[in-house]
C-alpha cells in the first residue's frame, strides 16, 4: 500500500496543475518571457555571509554567485575571508547592518546553531533571501517562528544540506532519488522502518561531546563573546565552548545529532512522505546527560502516527540490520534487497516528482527549492525531539499539528527557550 | 494513586536511610551515583535524591559553592537530572520538593554563577511557589536577566504582575530582560506599563518593548506599534518595528480581533507600494489572505497584475491553500487577461 500522505499530496497538485494545464494547452506561453524583479540567468547573485569560520569560509565560492559582505564576531575569521575573497568585500561585527546592504540577494547563515533563527528571520524581514546551514534551529519553536517568518515576506529559504536530491546517500551508496522511487511504489509494503547506524555508514559522530569541567579563561582580544553568545545565557568564556567544538554544549547545539541528524533524516523524513507532519513519539536509551555538556546515546527511536519507523542506532550492534525494511521486504546499502529482480520490476513504476535543486534559478525564478524552510523545519523537529528527550532522560510524546509534546510540562518548556535580550524571534 | 506510591517510597526511603547515615553521608552516597548510565539507574538515583527531603536536596545544591570541579560535575548531574526528572506528570510532589529545595539553598549559595545554575533549575521546575524568590533578584545587574526569563517561562499572571512591578525604578539594561520576558509571557495586563517605553531612545530596549507589546496582542497597542513601523517606512530597521507590527496584527487575528486586523492589514497593503517595501506588501497580503481565506481570490488575481515577481509568486503561493473546483474558475477566467510571463507562473 503507498503511503497515504504521498498519495494525498500528488493528487491535490495533479489537480491544480491538470486542470491549468487543459487551459494551456489552448495558449501559446514563451517561458522566457520575464517580468519586473526577474534577475537574467546571466546576472550572478550577490551574498552576504554571517558566519565566515571553517563552515561560512567553505562556501565562499558557489556557482551563480558572489560575496560581497562578510559578518563575524571575530576579528580573526574576518581577515581569513577576505584573505581568500579580497579586500572590496564589506565586512561587519553586526549582521543587522549586513542584512540592510541593499546590494545583497542572498544572506548565507553559517554561524553556531543558536543563531541560526535569529539572523535568517531577521534577514527575511529585510527582504533577503535565505541560505541556512544545519541544523535548521536550536528549538522547534524557533523552528516555528523561522517558517512564519519567511513565508510571510515571500522569501526563498534553502536548508543546506542536500541528500534528498543529489549525491550519494552516505554508507547506501546509491542517491536517494532510487530509494524514494522504491518506497513510493509500495514494493516494500507499509509501514517502514528504517535504520541509520554505522553499518549502513552513518557516522553519529560522537566525538561532539562537552567537557564537564571547564574553568574560566580570558576571552580572546579578536572575539566579541558576548555578541558569540547572543541569545545563549550567559557562562564564562572557555575556548571550548566556541569555534570548533561549541556542538557539545545545549546551548548551542546537539552533539553528533545536531550536526549530522538533519543530514541523515531529512531525505529519509522525503522517502517516507513526511514532509508535513512529525513523529508521534520519540523514544530513547542514553546515559544521562550533563545540563550543560552533551553526551553520547545508545538508541533513539522516533515513530510515526502510521507506524512508520525510524531507529538512529548509536551503538552498532546489529550488524545484519537492514536499511529499510517493510512488511514485504528490506533494503540494504548498494541497493541490494531480499526482495527479487527489484531493479526489473522497479522499472515499471513512474520516477518521484522532479525537485527544484538549483537554488540560484530558484531565487531568480521565485521557486519554492527542494529543501525549505517547512520541510526543513519538519526534519529539523526530529533532531529536536531527540535532543528534548535526550536532555530530559525519558522518552516522549508529540502533537504534530500543534507542534506540542503531550501531557509534560518540562519537555514543552523546552520548545520555546527564553532568549537574552535585546535578541528576540 | 502513583502520587501516593511516590510519598511512600520517599519515606520509606527517608525512615530507612536515616537510621544508618547522617544527612552528609547520604548526599555523598547519592552524588557518588551520578550521572545514571540509563534510565532505570536514573529512577534509583533520583529516588535516592527525593529521600533526602526538601532540606537534603537544599543541602546538597548549597554544596555547589565551595565544590572541587569533580564535586562540581556530581551535583551539576544531580541538580540537572532531578530537574528534568520531576517535570513529567505525575511528579507533582517531587516537583515542589525541588522548588522549594531550591529556593533554600539559592539564599545560601553566594557565588553568581552557581546562583544562575539555580535559577535557571527554577526555570524548568518552577510555578508560582517561586515567584517571590526568583522577584528578588530583579534587581541584581548579573541575576536580573535569569530571574526574568525563569519568570516568563513560569509565565502565571502572578510571575507576569512580578515583572510589571519590577520595571518601576529599574536600570535600561535590567528593563530589556524584564521587558522581553512579559513579552515571552505575552502577560496582557503589562501591556500599559509597556507602552511608553516602545518610544525609548535606547534602542535594545524599544526593540525588546515593540516585540513584547507585538507578542501581547492587546488593541491598545496598535497606535504605537504602528507609529513605530511606520518611522521607519515599514522596511527593517534594528528595532524590528515593521516586525512587531505584523507580529501584532497576527495576534489580534489569534486574539479573535478579526475586524481590526483586517483594516490594519488593508491600511498597510496601501500603504508599502514601492519596490524596497515588498516583503512587507507580501507580509501584508498574507494577513489579508489568512483573515479573508476563499474570499481573498479577487486580491490575490488583481496581485498577479503587479510587475514584482516576488509579489506575484507570493500571491500565488498564498492562494494554492484555498483552491478548489470553484475558485480554480477565476484563475481560469483570469489567464486571457494576464501577461504571457503571468500565464506561465499561474501554469507553472
Amino acid at each position: 500500500m503507498m503511503n497515504k500522505n504521498i498519495a494525498a499530496t500528488t493528487s491535490r497538485r495533479k489537480f491544480i496543475k491538470g486542470t491549468l494545464a487543459t487551459f494551456a494547452a489552448f495558449s501559446i506561453v514563451p517561458r522566457h518571457v520575464l517580468g519586473k524583479g526577474f534577475l537574467a540567468p546571466s546576472d550572478q547573485l550577490t551574498k552576504g555571509i554571517v558566519g565566515v569560520g571553517g563552515m561560512g569560509r567553505g562556501h565562499i565560492p558557489y556557482a551563480g554567485t558572489r560575496v560581497v559582505a562578510i559578518c563575524d564576531v571575530d576579528t580573526r575569521h574576518l581577515k581569513l575571508a577576505m584573505d581568500e575573497i579580497g579586500k572590496d568585500v564589506k565586512t561587519f561585527a553586526d549582521y543587522r547592518e549586513l542584512i540592510q546592504l541593499p546590494e545583497v540577494d542572498i544572506v548565507h547563515v553559517a554561524t553556531p546553531p543558536h543563531w541560526h533563527g535569529i539572523i535568517a528571520a531577521d534577514a527575511a524581514r529585510a527582504g533577503k533571501d535565505v541560505w541556512c546551514e544545519k541544523p535548521m534551529t536550536r528549538t522547534i519553536g524557533e523552528g516555528k517562528r523561522l517558517v512564519e517568518a519567511v513565508q510571510q515576506h515571500g522569501r526563498i529559504f534553502r536548508l543546506n544540506t542536500w541528500f534528498r536530491f543529489e549525491s550519494n546517500f552516505y554508507g547506501m551508496r546509491t542517491t536517494v532519488k532510487p530509494i524514494k522511487k522504491l518506497v513510493e511504489s509500495g514494493l516494500l509494503g507499509w509501514p517502514l522502518k528504517v535504520t541509520v547506524s554505522r553499518h549502513t555508514g552513518f557516522d553519529w559522530k560522537f566525538y561532539w561531546v562537552g567537557k564537564t569541567d571547564l574553568t574560566p579563561e580570558p576571552v580572546p582580544a579578536e572575539l566579541d563573546y558576548d555578541r558569540w553568545l547572543g541569545p545563549a545565557q550567559y557562562k564564562p568564556y572557555n575556548a571550548h565552548r566556541v569555534h570548533g567544538t561549541f556542538r557539545g554544549y545545549w546551548d548551542y547545539d546537539g552533539g553528533g545529532l545536531g550536526d549530522m541528524g538533519q543530514h541523515y533524516l531529512d531525505p529519509i523524513q522525503y522517502f517516507l512522505g513526511k514532509d508535513d507532519t512529525s513523529p508521534i513519539s520519540v523514544e530513547i536509551d542514553a546515559p544521562q546527560q550533563h545540563p550543560d555538556a552533551v553526551g553520547t546515546w545508545r538508541r533513539i527511536e522516533y515513530t510515526y502516527a502510521d507506524g512508520c519507523k525510524i531507529i538512529l542506532d548509536g551503538e552498532g550492534k546489529d550488524e545484519n540490520a537492514p536499511y529499510s525494511e517493510g512488511p514485504n521486504g528490506k533494503l540494504y546499502p548498494n541497493f541490494r534487497s531480499d526482495i527479487p529482480r527489484l531493479t526489473i520490476k522497479l522499472a515499471a513504476f513512474p520516477d518521484s516528482e522532479p525537485q527544484v535543486t538549483d537554488f540560484v534559478e530558484a531565487v531568480k525564478k521565485r521557486q519554492k527549492f527542494a529543501l525549505n524552510e517547512e520541510n526543513g523545519h519538519r526534519s529539523c523537529t526530529i533532531v529536536n525531539m531527540g535532543l528534548a528527550a535526550l536532555r530530559l532522560g525519558r522518552s516522549l510524546k508529540f502533537d504534530p499539528v500543534k507542534q506540542l509534546f503531550l501531557d509534560d510540562e518540562g519537555a514543552n518548556r523546552l520548545i520555546d527557550q527564553p532568549m537574552r535580550g535585546p535578541w528576540t524571534m | 494513586m502513583k502520587k501516593i506510591s511516590n510519598i511512600l517510597i520517599v519515606l520509606f526511603l527517608s525512615s530507612h536511610l536515616s537510621t544508618a547515615q547522617t544527612t552528609e553521608e547520604r548526599i555523598t552516597s547519592v552524588l557518588q551515583q551520578f550521572p545514571a548510565q540509563n534510565a532505570k539507574q536514573l529512577q534509583k538515583n533520583i529516588e535516592g535524591m527525593a529521600a533526602l527531603g526538601q532540606s537534603g536536596i537544599a543541602q546538597l545544591a548549597t554544596l555547589l559553592d565551595n565544590a572541587t570541579q569533580e564535586q562540581l560535575t556530581q551535583i551539576q548531574y544531580a541538580v540537572g537530572g532531578f530537574s528534568y526528572f520531576v517535570t513529567q506528570n505525575n511528579k507533582e510532589d517531587w516537583r515542589k520538593i525541588a522548588a522549594q529545595a531550591y529556593t533554600e539553598a539559592l539564599q545560601k549559595v553566594m557565588n553568581k554563577e552557581q546562583k544562575a545554575f539555580l535559577i535557571f533549575q527554577l526555570q524548568q521546575v518552577g510555578k508560582d511557589e517561586v515567584v517571590g524568590t526568583l522577584s528578588t533578584f530583579l534587581a541584581d545587574e548579573k541575576l536580573s536577566g535569569p530571574a526574568a526569563r525563569a519568570l516568563g517561562k513560569i509565565g502565571t499572571p502572578l510571575a507576569g504582575k512580578t515583572l510589571t512591578q519590577a520595571l518601576y525604578g529599574a536600570s535600561e539594561t535590567r528593563k530589556i530582560a524584564l521587558v522581553e520576558a512579559l513579552g515571552d509571557a505575552r502577560f496582557a495586563e503589562a501591556a500599559s506599563a509597556l507602552e511608553p517605553l516602545a518610544t525609548s531612545p535606547h534602542i535594545d530596549l524599544r526593540k525588546v518593548t515593540l516585540y513584547a507589546l507585538a507578542n501581547i496582542g492587546v488593541p491598545s497597542s496598535e497606535k504605537i506599534l504602528l507609529s513605530a513601523a511606520t518611522k521607519v517606512a515599514y522596511n527593517y530597521d534594528q528595532a524590528n518595528a515593521t516586525a512587531s507590527y505584523l507580529i501584532f496584527l497576527n495576534r489580534l487575528i489569534e486574539n479573535g480581533h478579526k475586524i481590526l486586523a483586517l483594516k490594519a492589514a488593508d491600511a498597510l497593503h496601501k500603504s508599502t507600494p514601492s519596490t524596497q517595501q515588498i516583503p512587507t506588501h507580501i507580509a501584508a497580503l498574507k494577513l489579508l489572505t489568512d483573515i479573508q481565506a476563499g474570499a481573498s481570490m479577487p486580491i490575490l488575481l488583481k496581485a498577479m497584475e503587479s510587475s514584482e515577481v516576488s509579489y506575484r509568486a507570493a500571491a500565488l503561493k498564498f492562494a494554492q491553500k484555498y483552491i478548489n473546483p470553484t475558485t480554480i474558475n477565476l484563475w481560469i477566467k483570469a489567464l486571457p487577461k494576464a501577461k504571457p510571463e503571468v500565464q506561465a507562473e499561474i501554469i507553472e
